[in-house]
């Protein structure tokens, strides 16, 4: 198991795509962020009307900016996967080996599956259909309002994770 | 960052105290253009910041792909906006209109 997983975490075509091209890593990088402010300015700003901040704001209205969202967590994906997959080229260490050793890369990926498991959480409860029938001003149930604050806190962790994922390389 | 600031002001200048409704004045070409003003300024804001641990020839390549990733970027918007827009939008329009389009 863990050999099969250590072979399809290293891919050597990725690494001698950034070490043959400097610009590549950096390319990810500005991307990376790009799709993290796309996600967390949609997801976001549709938890903080979830905790009752803009009330004025109908969550309908909101909703329409999710799909941004989706982009912008794609982008962190796909970058992601470059970051892992090609880490070899740039510090020389197996990914494998980083992915069992680093304590923030698992933080950030336990906290993006919680996250994952909220957003499941909050349409198999039916909290979706709930909350997409409230207009302006209205208040969102109490379990909306956990699972708005869970969503904000799990993805600011995904950040600051992420951030001090390199210095634990 | 500064100048994107500056534009964000102008924008809510634009939308919230200009002479038109906000729903109006968000869809004049004035508004796009600070809107298109504000996304490049982050952009660049977003890239320097990403840049500046490196050196000055990564960062002259970077910059060239950064470019082209941002052109794409549109692009893709663009013809996303094209297909969306070929789409048929009848059902929601007044129904006399609807009615009035079929007709022709």
């Amino acid at each position: 198991m863990d050999s099969a997983l250590a072979y399809w975490l290293r891919w050597p075509s990725i690494e001698v795509f950034l070490d043959t091209y400097s610009w590549a890593w950096p390319l990810c990088e500005v991307l990376h962020f790009a799709g993290l402010i796309l996600l967390f300015g949609a997801v976001g700003t549709y938890d903080l009307r979830l905790l009752g901040f803009g009330k004025g704001i109908p969550l309908s209205l909101l909703k329409r900016a999710l799909p941004w969202g989706v982009v912008g967590f794609a982008l962190c994906a796909v970058t992601g996967f470059v970051f892992v997959g090609g880490i070899k080229s740039n510090v020389g260490v197996h990914p494998y080996t980083v992915l069992m050793t680093n304590p923030w890369l698992q933080l950030k990926l336990l906290f993006i599956a919680l996250a994952g498991v909220n957003v499941l959480a909050f349409y198999a409860t039916g909290m979706g259909r709930v909350v997409d029938a409230l207009g302006p001003q209205d208040d969102v149930p109490p379990l909306g309002k956990v699972m708005g604050a869970a969503s904000l806190t799990l993805w600011l962790g995904v950040i600051y994770f992420g951030r001090l994922i390199p210095w634990a390389l | 960052m500064i100048l994107a600031a500056i534009v964000l002001w102008r924008f809510l200048q634009h939308v919230f105290r200009g002479s038109d409704a906000p729903d109006v004045a968000i869809e004049t070409p004035r508004a796009r253009r600070l809107f298109a003003a504000s996304s490049t300024l982050w952009v660049v804001a977003i890239t320097a910041g990403r840049l500046t641990a490196y050196s000055a020839y990564v960062i002259s390549r970077t910059l060239g792909a950064v470019t082209v990733a941002f052109l794409v970027a549109i692009a893709a918007v663009l013809i996303a906006r094209a297909l969306l827009a070929r789409r048929p939008h009848a059902a929601s329009m007044p129904s006399s209109l609807a009615v009035s389009l079929k007709g022709k």
